[in-house]
């Protein structure tokens, strides 16, 4: 990961999300606020970033900026190669529907469907006929093979978001976002979770975008960037990070030394959050 | 997307039940009214059903809305065709039919079941049963109904337009009316329009057909087969025309309101489900995606909606029929028919009515943007948009045109346009709703923000701070309270401003009117002895059929000053008669004729408009053989006072009279005097006699020689219903007013349920704020109530400027001012109702709510 661009956008396939110059203003000349201000970044395949900052610093926004929700004021954005600017309403539908997947803090499933179905929509969505098959695989994936035929109403916090992460990743999108994905759910739940998205950069390569205020959340992340007042202020690779009785440093599989090691990374990710606070 | 729907109706089907239901009773109605429509045929009239080729005069194109016999042929006519077509080989006899009015009268009373009088040798035209007795011979002898109950041999009085008269039963039929010998049928009926040919066993219809055709030529017309319906009665006619308005007019509400009532139930359910589309847009799905998918939804509960409906409309189109024919909106002997296509149409109609009422919600929800559905509270955005307060004033203000113009309309377009108004102005408020309704809510809550409990100030800040709610809620009560008070105000007005008509146009002391019978007999208006139109029709070539009253110069001098006279003069006044113009065109020398004592009056011939001046000036009194005429009448066929106008008249026979006078108000375009309508026309009868003080009390006591007439004193008189059609127009207003309410108070209770289900969190917070159930539902209550009231007050608010307006005009038109008359009770009955259905509504899923929570 980049924060500071300064040549042509780089090939779609090493840097899938890239951000240039991007401003967002909300609000009329009477009250406006700067939510991003110039923002340059980019974000490299098969990585794992945390977004993190206090409330308004413009994290949110980031995320809705990157992944086409929200279109930015001035600047670019580039997703797979390609440039949101020119794109109209349904042109970045399709686009989001085929590249970009999505889990939030609230699940947002569809209450009247079942996990199955939430699974499928984004197929049908696009016009395919979803296989039955391809659609169990992702929720066994997730570790729900057999809550196929639950409606959203029937399953756990930690259930509904993996279904929305089997959703998310149905179509196989060259990026996932994820806004505090772990904001509604207990601790217990929201390790799993997180694990879960850990597995995703491990084993399939998958770029992860996650916006989160939890230090132990970024702590599954391989770099942490931190906002403050729409600017980046920080960036730090979670690998770096100064731990006491730190074992092999970068990404570990296995589950022995990496929760300590994540829970000694979190603590110093929370150092790093006070002394920016604090400077603010 | 279109299955997504599907799964969508059927996840939350309760949603979706307010459009189900309005839907289905809407396809319900339409169903009903389009086999009611389409079994509404005419059929061969029994009396003809015989005949196998009748011949009729020529059929003139008439005005929308007016059933006027066509001109009868002249008794040489008659006489010619009749021997003419008789000789055509295989007829065995050419029967020219007459008819007059004629009623048995029994124990003083006239029997109202049978009417009509007609000719022996039309039997020969019905398939009827043998006589049992012996067919009439001579005068005074009748053979009648059989369900009359009386025998050969007894005696019967008979009414006819001369009055009672002594007739002697020969026989019965099993056959409606009464057959005299065709020599006195001849004289008390006026022309011939119909011959009927009895034609031999075994002859050729075909060849007797073209014969007939040949000899009639362009004199008339020959029918056989089925074509002989056309011969029905033009009562019947008339009154199947009267159906179809009510039919058109119930068929236009239902879909109307069904439109009403599913859009704005689906434009409420997609605000509710912006979050919903939100994530559904967030997921991947385009804005056309989550357009079709809510007409997905649409379809889906307008397919199984519309099959519902058109069941039950099969199932209650008969009832209908049967309540028809009781109000007197069919004629007797209608019955319903079910066909097959009028369902197919009432079922796609039915799904026309549901994907147009989703179009606009369908757009709303496509504007639904990703973001939406990551905002915890929905936001209320901006509920005023250019384009709404656009169409809002454009249909409030069409509305209000419409109203206006209700003033000028005759009685059946009338209703219609009511209608017209009614429906603009409720879409243009239901519009402009969200811009009315919270600055009303601000001013009439303030005195809840000063009260102690927290019950008012939830209250008020809750109506406020969801304008579109509380504009939602408010919006279907405003459309109730305000169709009602409009449709019943208006006709009620209207008839008002009739009877205000009547009692100004004549200052009588008593008034005589039928009871029992269609008119009043020359016996009754002589004993009565007061003053008396005696309507006809007339015939001028090239003209449909007009209306023309015989009226006596003594009703003339009376009627003066309303008739406005334009030009020419209405008749010679008395002597000495220093009566003042009325216009400027109206003469000095004019009204100083002369007038013969003995009420003879002599032909006008020379008439230059302005030669009957002077003392020596002719009589120029319709009684006189003149011809008075309407000013639009004269407008438009260029006749000044003077022209020589040649009249055909009912029995046939043509005069050349000359027009005397224009006249800006007359009741009937033609006035004619009262003798030369009764030598033509035998059978006409008088509508209402007017009669002075002088002789009133008089007139009360040989009440009961006046048979089929009752006297009324002038109060009663204008609260007197005067015709039929004033009651036929205000059963028609409320049909379609009680229509309207049902439909409005479904989207009452509709609304309500829906936005209460809504706040259920809401309430939750509530409770947990420390608020008692019973709080919370009395937050609720109060809310509901708030809103009904709001509502119904603005219907009102809003109804009476449309009627001011139609008041107003009214009373430009009749030159006497006219009362508003709203009906208080109905207005009051549908405001409560509004409030018990609200309260009800909103109250029994709070209720659900709170216990769930407990």
């Amino acid at each position: 990961m980049t924060t500071s661009p300064s040549t042509a956008p780089r090939a779609a396939a090493a840097e899938p999300v890239q951000l240039w110059s991007v401003r967002k203003v909300y609000g009329s000349a009477a009250g406006e606020v700067t939510a991003l201000d110039d923002m340059t970044v980019s974000f490299q395949a098969g990585t794992f970033t945390a977004v993190m900052g206090p409330s308004g610093s413009g994290k949110s926004t980031l995320l809705h900026c990157a992944a086409g929700l929200d279109r930015p004021t001035d600047g670019k954005v580039i997703i797979d190669g390609t440039d949101l600017g020119p794109l109209d309403e349904t042109a970045l539908t399709l686009l989001r529907r085929k590249r970009i997947g999505f889990v939030f803090q609230s699940f947002n499933l569809v209450s009247a469907l079942t996990a199955e179905q939430n699974v499928a929509l984004p197929l049908r969505l696009a016009g395919i006929r979803p296989r039955g098959t391809e659609v169990r695989a992702a929720l066994a994936e997730v570790g729900l093979a057999g809550r196929a035929g639950h409606r959203p109403g029937e399953l756990s916090g930690g259930e509904q978001q993996r279904v929305a992460i089997a959703r998310a990743l149905i179509t196989g999108p060259a990026v996932l976002f994820a806004d505090e994905p772990t904001g509604a759910l207990d601790s217990r739940t929201s390790r799993d979770v997180l694990r879960l998205l850990r597995s995703l950069t491990d084993h399939r390569r998958q770029t992860v975008i996650m916006v989160t205020h939890d230090p132990v959340a970024a702590a599954h992340a391989d770099r942490v960037l931190l906002l403050a007042d729409g600017r980046v202020v920080d960036e730090f690779a979670t690998a770096d990070l100064p731990v006491r009785d730190a074992g092999p440093g970068g990404r570990e599989g296995d589950g022995g030394s990496g929760p300590v090691r994540r829970e000694l990374g979190a603590e110093a990710i929370a150092a790093r959050m006070a002394v920016l606070e604090a400077s603010c | 997307m279109l299955s997504m729907g599907l799964e969508t109706v059927r996840g939350r089907w309760s949603g979706f039940a307010g459009a189900f239901v309005t839907l289905c009773l809407g396809v319900a109605l339409i169903s009903m009214t389009a086999l009611v429509h389409v079994s509404a045929s005419p059929h061969v009239p029994d009396r003809y059903a015989g005949a196998g080729v009748l011949v009729r005069t020529p059929v003139v194109e008439q005005v929308e809305g007016f059933f006027l016999e066509d001109r009868p042929w002249s008794p040489e006519t008659v006489a010619e065709l009749t021997g003419r077509l008789r000789a055509i080989p295989g007829v065995a006899a050419a029967v020219p039919d007459r008819s007059f009015y004629a009623q048995a009268v029994a124990a003083g009373r006239p029997v109202p079941a049978d009417l009509r009088g007609y000719g022996w040798a039309s039997t020969a035209l019905a398939p009827y049963e043998p006589v049992a007795g012996r067919a009439p011979q001579r005068p005074g002898e009748v053979v009648l109904d059989r369900d009359l109950g009386l025998s050969p041999g007894s005696p019967v009085t008979l009414l006819t337009a001369a009055g009672p008269a002594p007739y002697t039963v020969t026989g019965t039929l099993d056959a409606p009316g009464f057959h005299v010998t065709d020599a006195e049928a001849a004289r008390l009926s006026g022309g011939v329009r119909v011959i009927g040919l009895v034609t031999e066993a075994g002859a050729d219809l075909a060849q007797i057909e073209r014969a007939a055709r040949e000899i009639v030529g362009g004199r008339g017309e020959v029918l056989s087969g089925d074509a002989r319906s056309a011969l029905e009665p033009r009562s019947d006619e008339r009154i199947r025309w009267i159906g179809t308005q009510v039919l058109t007019g119930m068929t236009v509400l239902a879909g109307f309101a069904s439109i009403f009532v599913v859009a704005s139930t689906f434009a409420f359910g997609v605000v509710q489900r912006r979050r919903e589309f939100g994530l559904l847009r967030l997921v991947g799905a385009t804005p056309r995606q989550v357009r079709r998918m809510v007409y997905g939804e649409a379809l889906a509960v307008g397919s199984v909606a519309a099959v519902a409906g058109v069941a039950l409309g099969t199932a209650l189109a008969p009832v209908l029929g049967d309540l028809l024919v009781e109000a007197g909106f069919e004629p007797p002997g209608f019955s319903v028919r079910i066909e097959a296509w009028p369902l197919a149409a009432s079922f796609a109609a039915g799904l026309v009515v549901a994907l147009l009422a989703v179009w606009s919600a369908s757009r709303r929800a496509g504007r639904a943007r990703p973001l939406e559905a990551l905002r915890e509270a929905s936001v209320e955005r901006r509920t005023m948009t250019p384009s709404r307060w656009i169409a809002g004033a454009a249909f409030t203000a069409t509305g209000i045109a419409c109203a206006v113009a209700t003033a000028g309309a005759e009685p059946g377009a009338a209703v219609n346009l009511t209608l017209y108004a009614a429906m603009a102005l409720i879409v243009g408020l239901t519009l402009l709703a969200p811009a009315i309704i919270p600055p009303v809510v601000r001013v009439v809550t303030w005195p809840l923000s000063r009260t102690r409990g927290a019950t008012g100030v939830l209250v008020r800040e809750g109506m406020l701070a969801a304008v579109r709610r509380t504009a939602a809620t408010t919006a279907p009560v405003l459309v109730t309270v305000g169709f009602a008070t409009l449709v019943t105000g208006m006709t009620q007005t209207t008839a008002a401003a009739v009877a205000t008509d009547r009692t100004t146009a004549v200052r009588a002391d008593a008034v005589v009117l039928p009871d029992g019978t269609p008119g009043l007999s020359d016996a009754a208006v002589a004993a009565a002895d007061g003053i008396a139109l005696l309507p006809t029709t007339v015939y001028a070539e090239g003209l449909p059929p007009l209306e023309a009253s015989g009226i006596t110069s003594e009703t003339l001098t009376r009627a003066a000053d309303r008739l406005r006279v334009v030009e020419g003069a209405l008749e010679t006044a008395e002597k000495g008669d220093d009566r003042p113009a009325e216009t400027a065109g109206a003469d000095e020398g004019g009204e100083h004729g002369t007038t013969d004592e003995d009420g003879e009056h002599e032909a006008v011939g020379e008439g230059g408009e302005h030669e009957a001046t002077g003392e020596s000036g002719k009589r120029e009194a319709a009684g006189g053989g003149g011809v008075i005429v309407a000013r639009w009448l004269a407008d438009e066929r260029g006749w000044r006072p003077g022209t020589r106008l040649p009249l055909t008249f009912e029995d046939g026979r043509s005069e050349t009279l000359p027009v005397t006078a224009v006249v800006a108000d007359a009741p009937t375009p033609i006035l004619l005097s009262r003798d030369t309508v009764r030598s033509h026309d035998p059978s006409a009868l008088t509508p209402e006699i007017l009669v002075d003080g002088a002789v009133r009390d008089e007139v009360i006591g040989v009440r009961d020689e006046v048979i089929g007439g009752r006297v009324l004193d002038p109060g009663a008189y204008a609260r007197q219903a005067r015709t039929e059609d004033d009651r036929l127009v205000w059963i028609f207003t409320l049909i379609l007013a009680g229509m309207a309410v049902g439909y409005t108070g479904l989207s009452i209770a509709n609304t309500m349920v829906m936005s209460t289900v809504d706040r259920a969190s809401d309430f939750r917070v509530l409770r947990m704020s420390g608020a008692t159930p019973r709080q919370v539902l009395g937050t609720v209550t109060a809310e509901s109530v708030i809103v009904a009231g709001l509502g119904a007050a603005l219907g009102v608010v809003v109804a009476l400027p449309a009627l001011l307006g139609m008041g107003s005009a009214m009373t430009r038109q009749i030159g006497a001012p006219v009362e508003l008359v709203i009906p208080w009770p109905i207005v009051l009955a549908v405001v409560g109702g509004c409030l018990v259905l609200a309260v009800t509504a909103a109250a029994i899923p709070t209720l659900a709510a709170v216990r769930r929570t407990r």
